[in-house]
């Protein structure tokens, strides 16, 4: 198995982390791998959509929604900003590594692609922004895994950094979380 | 957006905006009668007066649904003139007289502003605008001394009576139902240093505006094929601003205003009854005395209208686009597609600055949450098209 990055965050808090956002997620860490079930309702309007989420250590955090199964805009070939397998792609490769909180990135952004979806089912236009593929030649295959940085660069510290700030506005600090781990 | 009824309000809201009048055509109209105005006061005679009335002066207007789509503009003329020293007909004529010179005037200097023409209706003259997408409706009056200051006479070729009126009673009565169009006025007058007087209520978006505008804008859809029976949009106004209870969520406040409207729709003796709050004497539902199709019309509306709201609330849960969609079966498509573009524009906005928050019950701006980091959704192109 690749080693861990030092400042990466242990999967068990993770979840916890997970947990305190959304109290009605499930989850398990086995074998070093983080998967979880998310029921997320981007707005009152919304569905509520059963997302899987499946992380280790090293590689990037894998999307998928269950269900509902996602549709199509009429007049559209494919689903906008997934990968192979529409599994979701919710950044650029570079904007998240294992120092930060899936909670406060991958799950409210993954809230964030629904509610676009919807918006996306309604209009046929992105509206949430964001870029293309890059192609091939350009070095990442579509469907591929864009790697996340294996060395952590001051921002990307700083990053983290802003991520505990965050947690800590609702009382899921790193230290408060080990309390709760079961 | 926490809750359904503040997400259909935001919705809604911004539907409704897109069928406002621009701040920039609202100027250009202004600046068009208040020429005609000062013409007429220099040249008509001394103490005539133009000054807005209806929809335009109460900040409610909809954009017609009409080919050329061309907003109404009602104007009061008034004339200092006894109702003793003149004649429907004269009053009718004298102003018609005064309005082609000015046209005259304005194509003698060839000027290309304008109107294009000017023609007579029932109560009053039309000047058009076509180029502006505009038509100010001059309606001649002379002072109704038993109701002063605001209280005017107006003509009607159809009717041997003067027809009475109290257009600026009506913008004052409309303006004391609603504490937040006041609270609204007085901060712009607090803004620009000038009397709350002097802020015209069609510059403010107030709730209460805004319930008159959706319900105006539905039965407008509803009666495009069946004009006769068209609910006036006074009518609608008066009801609505009798029942608003000073609820700021728009589609909560449109809820109980229809709900409670029935209750200001008076028998009397036998005869349907809403009084003019400016002009008791006047019943703006005379006509269902006469008509009872009408009276059966606009009960059919009013059914409708509550139909879809409550359709549009029981539809949490079910995703954006059917709300839309059931949205687009009442309201113009356009407009109510606009409105849902707009809120994922500003959904992206909200992530960008910062402000966008995850909670339990989704994204929002207002609880506390994590924040959502600014990020870049990536993936393959976000147009997919086959």
């Amino acid at each position: 198995m690749a080693s861990t990055p030092t400042r990466a965050v242990n999967l068990t808090r993770q979840l916890v982390a997970i947990l305190a956002v959304l109290p009605l997620a499930m989850g398990t860490v086995r074998t070093g791998q983080l998967i979880c079930t998310l029921h997320l309702q981007p707005s009152p309007a919304s569905q509520t959509y059963t997302v899987r989420l499946a992380y280790r250590h090293g590689q990037r955090p894998r999307v998928t929604v269950t269900g509902p199964p996602l549709i199509l805009h009429p007049g559209a070939a494919a689903l906008p900003h997934v990968y192979a397998g529409d599994e979701l792609c919710l950044y650029y490769p570079g904007q998240w590594n294992d120092g930060m909180w899936l909670a406060a990135t991958v799950v409210p952004w993954t809230a964030e692609w629904l509610l676009h979806y919807e918006l996306w089912l309604v209009t046929g236009t992105w509206s949430g922004g964001g870029e293309t593929h890059l192609s091939p030649r350009a070095g990442i295959r579509q469907g591929a895994t864009p790697l996340p940085p294996r060395t952590r660069d001051p921002a990307a510290a700083l990053q983290h950094d802003q991520s505990a700030v965050e947690l800590a506005a609702y009382g899921a600090t790193p230290e408060v979380m080990g309390d709760h781990r079961r | 957006m926490d809750t359904m009824e503040k997400m259909l309000s935001m919705l809604l809201d911004g539907a409704v905006e897109t069928l406002d009048i621009s701040p920039h055509l609202q100027r250009l109209a202004i600046e068009h009668y208040e020429e005609v105005g000062t013409w007429l006061a220099a040249h008509g005679g001394e103490g005539w007066r133009i000054y807005p009335q209806g929809s335009f002066r109460l900040g409610t207007v909809v954009r017609p649904n009409t080919p050329a789509g061309e907003y109404d503009i009602d104007l009061v003329c008034r004339l200092p003139i006894a109702k003793q020293s003149i004649t429907q007909a004269e009053l009718k004529k004298r102003v018609g007289s005064m309005l082609h010179a000015y046209l005259r005037w304005k194509n003698d200097q060839s000027a290309t502003d304008g109107p294009k023409t000017c023609d007579s209706q029932r109560r009053c003259w039309t000047l058009s605008y076509p180029d502006h997408g505009f038509h100010l409706d001059v309606l001649p009056t002379i002072p109704n001394t038993e109701y002063p200051p605001t209280g005017i006479l107006l003509t009607d070729a159809n009717l041997r009576e003067w027809q009475h009126s109290n257009p600026i009673g009506y913008a004052n009565w409309f303006r004391a139902r609603s504490d937040e169009l006041q609270r609204l006025l007085a901060d712009a007058a607090l803004k620009r240093n000038i009397n709350v007087a002097d802020v015209p209520e069609w510059e403010i978006r107030s709730t209460l505006q805004r319930v008159v505008q959706i319900l105006k804008w539905h039965c407008m859809l509803r009666f495009a094929e069946d004009p006769d029976n068209r609910p006036p949009s006074i009518l609608i106004t008066t009801l609505a601003a009798r029942a608003y209870a000073g609820e700021q969520d728009l589609f909560t406040a449109t809820r109980n205003a229809l709900n409670g409207m029935t209750e200001f729709v008076e028998d009397r003796d036998g005869r349907w009854w809403v009084p003019n709050p400016a002009h008791e004497e006047e019943n703006f539902a005379d006509k269902w005395n006469e008509y009872p199709e009408r009276h059966e019309a606009f009960w059919n509306w009013h059914g409708d209208i509550n139909a879809v709201l409550t359709d549009l609330v029981q539809l949490r849960g079910r995703g954006l686009h059917v709300i839309e969609s059931r949205m687009s079966e009442s309201f113009s498509p356009d407009a109510v597609r606009r409105s849902f573009e707009r809120y994922g524009q500003r959904v992206r906005r909200q992530r960008e600055a910062g402000a966008l928050r995850m909670g339990t019950a989704g994204l929002t701006t207002t609880t506390t949450g994590p924040v959502v980091r600014d990020h870049t959704f990536y993936g393959q192109h976000p147009d997919p098209r086959g």
